[in-house]
């Protein structure tokens, strides 16, 4: 079958499967018959929008090696860029319960104005402290962020604003949130249909960006700066340009948030602190920095364990045992233990889990493994991928990877499985 | 009168600012890092200089009790600082001479990101995060012109301390070139030991002053002070002394003179917005100096 025709027919799957997911032609929605309980389609809509937000900051942090810990600050302005587009046109449109139908007039503008409005901030704060070699980006990102915050949490509410800007600001609900024009909850177009199409889009692109010939332009930069300069790769460009797109996609994932199905119907600003950034990090730095399916398996792990951990709470015996140690504070006891093993994972492998490599695909041969034959064959498998580089990510070749490794685990286990028997 | 007094207040504001944004400078000149766990040592420092001074008789001699308190706790934040060093940065210079196949610039910021969160953690879980009053050990109206006269009294030590010293000879030779200073025989570890020492024992003395004008401690203390002192560091040229103690100043008086004004909210922005201009006017920081760079 031709290549394109293959690549269409996949696409109208996909497109389908999804559509069935969101409202299951006419039956119950398939996303409610895979999942009947709400608290599970939250986690896995939040752990979604998560994987987004680790797609994003893995382009700069993770290929470009520029350290940013102010994401949430742009996911924020997407929370809240969204959250007014959506309120606004949902007025617009009659009100009522959000219909599926209308999600296609509303939520591709809500995310082309939070993918928009977040990329300009990141500008804006990319510009001046990326032109300099050195870490300055991370110190204006953490300011940009927690100022970011701080302006919306403590804007005055209490119809004393004077001016455009702060009446404006005052809309946006200060410490309480923001809750919609009429102030009865964003409206939550926003269901399984965007968000998995979402992270499908940002996971291809997040692909093509790594295996490009920008991809690897960013990749000789963080190795070395001056090298790279030297031969024609243009610091300040490339990084500024990575750092929005960067910012793009957090807004993007901000405005999925803010509009998320069985989500709160609130935009808060405590939504958006330092710790969520931190998370943020984790999740890059824990699957392997530049790695795009490492930076999935570290979104979908971060957002379950912070789940379990509310979960944790709710139940009696934990709540005894805070009742007794009131002091133990289960967050900050996530914390030092994310923290510890972070700063464990950077000594003692600083390549995260999978480093760079990717699961369906094998660039680097293994380190010290192998006899040398298979070494050499890896090798000259790798150069042929880096030919087809532009090739590569249509589904045929990772199809034919995938199954190849798939059968040599059914036969590793077969193995092992004989060998418990003899 | 009300900008004099401003000004005043800045002053004294800003050198508690520049006592922290030294430890920032000192390491950034030694290492190139960015140390993150510096401003939690500060928030550390704080809490500590807040049990001891308690701890050494309140009530029978608080004079006695608030300057051996606060010796103390410097002492215990200089020991803290040189623990990180050991435990988060040192295992990675140790490595990082063979091993170049890893994102080796991102990985000192991580650890340096991951021990901040660490201790402001673990001070929530041993400290609570509830705000503490700190004893009230001076009237108000004098504690300015002790941070004052204090932060200045350091900070003339510390001049003497880099550039009349054989430690500080080392220590400016180890920031201009580590292989070349160990070749010189110095023992460069027991230098960048030394310089986190240092460091953070003024973050720790930063801190008490700190609440000494302020009288609350908590946890995240550390976070705004931090910020705004490693910009201090960078707005007056990062790696350099006078540089760290013009931008603390600077920054204090700016604070202190949008207090003034209603839009006493936006003091970080305003910080920030001149952090930007600097980068963009004078990327290199008020007193610091353009060095090219040699390949």
């Amino acid at each position: 079958m031709p290549r394109i025709v293959r690549g269409v027919l996949i696409t109208a799957l996909v497109v389908v499967v999804l559509i069935w997911l969101e409202s299951g032609f006419g039956a119950s929605p398939g996303f409610q018959t895979v999942l009947p309980d709400a608290a599970w389609r939250q986690l896995v809509l939040f752990a979604m929008v998560n994987v987004v937000i680790a797609l994003s900051l893995n382009v700069i942090n993770g290929m470009a090696g520029q350290f940013s810990i102010g994401h949430a600050g742009f996911v924020g302005i997407g929370a809240y860029t969204g959250a007014l587009v959506a309120g606004h046109l949902h007025v617009r449109l009659g009100s009522g319960d959000p219909q599926f139908a209308n999600s296609f007039i509303v939520m591709p503008l809500v995310l082309l104005a939070s993918g928009t409005i977040a990329a300009l901030f990141g500008l804006l704060v990319g510009l001046p402290s990326l032109r300099l070699r050195g870490d300055y980006l991370a110190i204006v990102t953490l300011g940009f962020a927690e100022i970011f915050r701080l302006v919306i949490a403590t804007a005055q509410t209490g119809g004393t604003a004077e001016g455009s800007v702060a009446k404006f600001l005052a809309s946006l609900g200060g410490q309480n949130g923001y809750a919609g024009p009429e102030g009865n909850g964003v409206p939550q177009y926003a269901g399984p249909f965007w968000i998995f199409g979402s992270v499908i889009v940002a996971t291809l692109i997040a692909w093509r960006i790594k295996f490009s010939g920008w991809g690897r332009a960013l990749r000789a930069l963080r190795e070395d700066e001056i090298a790279a300069s030297a031969v024609g790769v243009d610091p300040t460009r490339y990084k500024v340009v990575s750092f929005v797109i960067a910012a793009a996609g957090a807004g993007v994932a901000g405005g999925l948030f803010a509009s998320m199905h069985d989500g709160s119907p609130t935009v808060q600003p405590d939504s958006f602190t330092f710790v969520q950034s931190f998370d943020a990090i984790t999740m890059v730095i824990l699957g392997g920095s530049g790695s795009v399916s490492g930076a999935i398996v570290g979104g979908v792990f971060v957002t379950v364990t912070v789940k379990l951990i509310e979960q944790l709470q709710g139940l009696e015996s934990i709540q005894a045992f805070r009742a007794d140690h009131p002091s133990i504070d289960l967050n900050a006891l996530r914390m030092v233990v994310y923290a510890a093993v972070l700063i464990g994972l950077m000594i003692l492998r600083p390549e995260g889990l999978f480093g760079e490599r990717e699961i369906f695909r094998r660039k680097r041969p293994k380190k010290g493994g192998g006899d040398p034959d298979n070494n050499a064959a890896q090798k000259s498998q790798s150069t042929q991928e880096s030919t087809q580089d532009s090739e590569n990510s249509t589904p045929a070749d990772k199809e034919s990877t995938e199954s190849a490794s798939s059968k040599q685990a059914t036969s590793e286990t077969l193995t092992t499985a004989e060998g418990t028997a003899s | 009168m009300k900008i004099l007094n401003a000004i005043i207040a800045g002053v004294a504001q800003g050198s508690m600012i520049a006592l922290v944004s030294l430890g920032y400078t000192m390491v950034y000149g030694i290492l190139k890092l960015i140390n993150f766990a510096h401003s939690e040592v500060f928030m550390m420092g704080a809490f500590f200089g807040l049990f001891l001074t308690v701890g050494f008789g309140l009530d029978t001699s608080p004079m006695f009790a608030g300057v051996a308190g606060t010796l103390a706790a410097m002492v215990l934040a200089g020991l803290l600082g040189a623990l990180v060093e050991k435990v988060a940065y040192a295992p990675l210079r140790a490595r990082s001479g063979g091993r170049s196949n890893t994102n080796t610039r991102i990985t000192p910021l991580v650890t340096a990101l991951g021990m901040s969160v660490l201790l402001q953690n673990l001070a929530q879980l041993l400290f609570t995060a509830r705000y503490r009053s700190y004893p009230q050990l001076l009237p108000i109206e004098n504690a300015r012109t002790i941070v004052f006269v204090v932060a200045v009294v350091v900070m003339i030590a510390l001049q003497f301390l880099v550039y009349g010293t054989w430690f500080g000879k080392a220590m400016r030779a180890v920031s201009v070139n580590v292989e070349a200073a160990r070749l010189m025989g110095i023992r460069t570890g027991r230098v960048i030991s030394m310089t986190f020492v240092t460091g953070s024992m003024l973050a720790a003395l930063g801190g008490i002053l700190y609440c000494l004008s302020q009288s609350q401690v908590y946890p995240t203390m550390g976070v705004v002070i931090g910020t705004r002192s490693f910009v201090a560091a960078v707005i007056g040229g990062i790696g350099s002394i006078p540089g760290a103690v013009l931008g603390g100043v600077l920054i204090g008086v700016i604070g202190e003179l949008t207090k003034l004004t209603p839009y006493s909210g936006l003091q970080d922005v305003i910080i920030f917005t001149v952090l930007i201009v600097v980068l963009l006017v004078r990327p290199s920081g008020l007193l610091g100096k353009a060095g090219i760079e040699k390949v």
